[in-house]
């Protein structure tokens, strides 16, 4: 059925240019999960090359994929479920070019999805542990350190973990 | 984003709305775990916690207070630290007083006989025969086994007289036509004379099983009620158990809350005393085999959540980081949820928008402790959103 209502639909094409210069053609209807480019196509500026200046070509491809994945009307919800997991599983730093990428982009779903895992990695975790995880030096004194300590010391005290998993 | 590349300060390169929205994810514990871990990261803008972002908060009881001067039942979430959601009180609740809770469902008296269930997701109400004229509403403690709507066991409803030997109880099973009131003769089940019998500190019975009630006595023993034959008419036994605490300790205690041991297999009682404010927790189990009640205090929960009102509460698997061994009093300071922390020995607030943490006292004096309010358990299905 998809197949056959797809090839009576015309398809338009758009090209994404990531900052480090490669270029992707996508369709348009599986593009437009970006607002982002949606707006621009709506606003007639999508004939030519849409750059992505903020977008690295690694991220990029990462992104195409997911709006592959979620536009796609032969996958179906198991597969897509299956997808996220497998794709919230990525390096925090891809995930956190991901995120970027979906807050300039403007893709709801993708944000969402990439923020819960991000605070999936904090969760249960200490202050260092965080830091370990997302490369972060500790920028506060001993003395302003042992003060936030001393604010809510309960959040402190549990059976935190120590791994950087 | 270059400074990923370049192994450089993450804490410089995501952007504030990110951080937010990140940050809107976490809540107790985390949140300030989250807070701890440098400065921009702090000086982010406190966020609006959205519910369908917190998965894990399913299992966390809501606080449901009702105003019956103005009309209004609130409902306060302890992870959100906020009220998620206000309706007006239907007709039929007005006046009524909570007395239990399970499920979605409320255990209320109204006026001197009236009786009834509500259910705060449905608004249904299912009425109840009014009590027996002569014996009429005078029991603070009641109690019902299960969801009155259950398909899989009856649901009886239990009220329990102050004083007695053994205090008389008011029983009857959802669907039955009249209540039977049972007075006793002053024998246990064994035919062992009984004392009078004080249940008038014990404001949460607790429905072990679908036909077994334990209740605290006055002196901190364990009463049980056995339902027999599956009847309301049949007469119930009663049994105690147990030596009556020091004198002392019982006279120092201000109130007592009990909740089902879920793991094992009795009754937890939190005895909260007059002048210090002090917390204490003893596990009560009952040996059947042996026929002897084991008491003990205990000072961890094993990683949960206890969450105590009179009428209902609930022991839960550690609902948030940071909440492991706490107890959720039917209390607030400055409208914000207090638990207390067994490992400190304090009792604590937090506010997600205070600029420094929030309050925390070894007692709980100068607490507000709203007067119809009950824990009640949390819908899996749907949760309010936060969108007021």
């Amino acid at each position: 059925m998809a197949e056959a209502s797809s090839s009576i639909t015309e398809k338009f094409f758009l090209t994404l240019k990531s900052s480090d210069g490669d270029e992707f053609v996508l369709e348009e209807s599986i593009a437009i999960q970006s607002i982002t480019i949606k707006n621009m196509v709506e606003d007639g500026c999508s004939s030519s090359v849409i750059p992505l200046s903020k977008v690295d070509t690694e991220t990029l491809i990462k992104v195409i994929e997911y709006m592959k994945m979620h536009s796609s009307t032969s996958s179906n919800e198991e597969e897509i479920e299956n997808f996220d997991k497998k794709f919230v599983s990525n390096s925090i730093n891809t995930i956190l070019n991901i995120l970027e990428a979906a807050n300039f982009l403007d893709i709801n779903n993708l944000l969402e999805l990439c923020a819960e895992a991000v605070a999936n990695r904090i969760k249960n975790k200490t202050p260092e542990a965080v830091r370990k995880i997302f490369n972060i030096t500790s920028d506060f004194t001993p003395e302003e350190e042992a003060e936030i300590r001393n604010e809510t010391p309960w959040a402190f005290e549990g059976n935190l973990d120590h791994s950087l998993d | 984003m270059e400074c990923a590349d370049d192994n450089g300060l993450w804490s410089d390169c995501i952007p504030t709305d990110i951080l937010i929205s990140i940050s809107s994810r976490l809540i107790a514990g985390d949140y300030f775990v989250f807070r701890a871990v440098c400065k921009s990261w702090r000086s982010i803008p406190s966020p609006i916690h959205d519910s369908h972002a917190l998965s894990h908060s399913n299992n966390t009881p809501c606080m449901m207070t009702l105003y019956q001067e103005i009309g209004i039942v609130e409902f306060f979430h302890p992870l959100y630290n906020a009220i998620t959601h206000k309706t007006d009180i239907v007709p039929k609740l007005r006046g009524a007083r909570i007395r239990s809770a399970k499920g979605n469902w409320s255990l209320m008296s109204q006026g001197k006989r009236g009786m009834l269930f509500f259910n705060h997701k449905s608004n249904d109400i299912i009425e109840l025969p009014d009590l027996l004229e002569g014996k009429q509403n005078s029991f603070h403690a009641w109690t019902f086994s299960c969801p009155p709507d259950s398909s899989s066991s009856d649901c009886f409803v239990v009220g329990f007289e102050n004083f007695g030997s053994p205090p008389p109880v008011y029983i009857i099973k959802v669907g039955d036509s009249r209540w039977t009131y049972h007075a006793f003769v002053n024998e246990d089940g064994d035919g062992n004379k009984l004392g009078i019998i004080d249940l008038s500190g014990c404001n949460n019975p607790v429905f072990l099983k679908n036909d077994i009630v334990y209740v605290l006595e006055e002196k901190g023993n364990l009463g049980i009620l056995s339902i027999k034959e599956n009847s309301a008419e049949e007469t119930p036994t009663w049994e105690f158990y147990g030596k009556s605490l020091p004198r002392r300790k019982l006279r120092s205690v201000r109130k007592v809350y009990t909740a089902k041991d879920v793991d094992n297999g009795g009754i937890l009682a939190v005895f909260l005393t007059h002048n210090e404010g002090k917390v204490e927790v003893w596990r009560y189990k009952y040996d059947i085999n042996k026929r002897i009640l084991e008491r003990e205090q205990i000072t961890s929960l094993d990683n949960k959540t206890l969450f105590v009102s009179f009428g209902a509460s609930y022991l839960k698997p550690c609902v948030a980081q940071g909440l492991e061994n706490t107890i959720y009093f039917p209390m607030f300071h400055d409208k914000n949820g207090v638990f207390y922390c067994l490992a400190s020995r304090k009792h604590y607030s937090f506010d997600y928008s205070a600029v420094k943490g929030a309050f925390s006292s070894p007692n709980c004096h100068k607490l507000d402790q709203p007067r119809y309010c009950i824990w009640i358990e949390p819908d899996v299905s749907q949760l309010p959103s936060l969108d007021f």
